[in-house]
């Protein structure tokens, strides 16, 4: 027969070792928690803002450039790449090619289509052929084609004058 | 002594008597209050003497202040708070409605046996234990006489158990190791010369017939005679017929 055991007494007993050890881990394990969950929060509001920012931050408007300045930028473009473009080896392909059977009259160079146009002149159209050949072999020239000519008959000599179009290497 | 000191202070309550007692000091107050919530301004004064400061404090109820209830069998295993229930729902049935507002304890007894409750007034309960925090204590058990009587009560009661104080008797019937019926009343003089015949009444009106045997436990009510029964075998358990009221509950 169990014994009578009635306590009225209400408030709370002493916590035993064990119970003590048990809230103490489980106020550890809450405290854990709360840190995490306050971390993931933190870091919740921290991407949260970022991504805010990322959508309200608009890449700044390109001025729509006036006509004005865009043909100022073009000539200054044009004249920039003018200025850096190395003529050099078509003179020197042109001074290699000399002689006494063919006269140059004019030069017209095209900086932006890397082309030559020269209007020469020379005895017979052989000479002509052969003055094209040999400009044709030169390093700077990538093609030199006839795509003119004629005689002058008004002249006395009657040279032949003829158009040759010449492509510069890059 | 410090009042930190481990020897514990045991108080016996009891209509119009406080008794103190810790080591070999004690004291016994009487007072012309006889309810229970009344004795507890003079219990306040009593502890303010730092010869009562201590960590722990066991208080013993006269069972004046108790009531007992054995609800039916329940059937099955139930659930703390459902024994309870059970148990306050008894006691509301036989005490009416401020039975509802009484601290209620249960001893727990197999399904097949009913659930023995004990209860005191809960404004009581509450203001005695508010008393003793008050006054520094820490350990508290506060426990009707028949909790602390039980222990020199036999181990297996399979009969009748009356437990006697001056002016109140319990009556506690067990068979098989479950507690089988309870009572108690209040009794007046000659009341010894009536055991026969309030044993007799009990036995009448318990659901089922207990053993014939009875063991008469006297706590404060001085010399007992053992009665003379044709039909039952009654014991006196020890007791010291020098202490009277509550003084003899504190050396239990």
């Amino acid at each position: 027969m169990a014994r009578l055991d009635f306590d009225f007494h209400t408030a709370p007993k002493r916590p035993k070792a064990s119970g003590l050890a048990l809230l103490l881990a489980g106020a550890a394990a809450l405290a854990w928690s709360a840190h995490a969950w306050q971390a993931a929060r933190d870091a919740e509001a921290g991407l949260d803002l970022r991504i805010a920012a990322l959508e309200n931050v608009r890449p700044p408007a390109a001025p729509r450039p006036v006509p004005a300045d865009a043909a100022a930028q073009t000539a200054r473009a044009q004249v920039a790449s003018q200025l850096a473009w190395r003529w050099q080896p078509a003179f020197a392909a042109l001074a290699s090619t000399r002689n006494a059977r063919v006269a140059l009259v004019s030069l017209d160079a095209s900086q932006a289509k890397s082309q030559l146009k020269l209007v020469a002149e020379a005895r017979t159209l052989d000479d002509a052929i052969a003055w094209i050949g040999r400009l044709q072999q030169q390093p700077g020239v990538r093609r030199a084609a006839l795509t003119q000519h004629e005689v002058r008959a008004d002249s006395a000599e009657r040279p032949l004058r003829f158009v040759v179009q010449v492509e510069l290497a890059g | 002594m410090s009042r930190w000191s481990a020897e514990p202070l045991r108080i016996a309550l009891a209509p119009g008597e406080i008794a103190l007692a810790r080591g070999a000091r004690t004291h016994v107050h009487e007072t012309g209050a006889r309810d229970a919530l009344a004795l507890l301004p003079a219990l306040d004064d009593l502890l303010a003497d730092a010869a009562w400061r201590t960590r722990s404090v066991e208080v013993v109820l006269s069972q004046h202040f108790v009531r007992h209830v054995l609800t039916p069998p329940p059937g099955k295993a139930l659930p703390p708070d459902e024994e309870r229930a059970l148990v306050t729902a008894g006691l509301r049935e036989i005490y009416g409605e401020p039975a509802q507002d009484w601290a209620v304890r249960v001893h727990s007894q197999p399904p097949h046996a009913g659930l023995l409750g004990a209860a005191i007034d809960g404004a009581f309960a509450h203001a005695l234990d508010a008393l003793l925090m008050r006054r520094g204590f820490r350990r508290i058990a506060i426990r009707p006489l028949a909790s602390l009587a039980a222990r020199h009560a036999p181990r297996t009661v399979n009969g009748w158990w009356l437990l006697a104080e001056p002016g109140w008797l319990g009556v506690f019937g067990g068979a098989d190791g479950c507690w089988r019926h309870v009572a108690g009343f209040p009794v007046g003089e000659g009341w010894q010369a009536t055991l026969p015949d309030l044993v007799a009444r009990e036995r009448g009106a318990a659901f089922a017939e207990l053993p014939a045997a009875v063991w008469l436990h006297g706590l404060g009510v001085g010399a007992l005679d053992t009665p003379r029964d044709a039909g039952l075998r009654w014991q006196t358990l020890p007791h010291d017929a020098r202490l009277r009221g509550a003084r003899a509950w504190l050396a239990l």
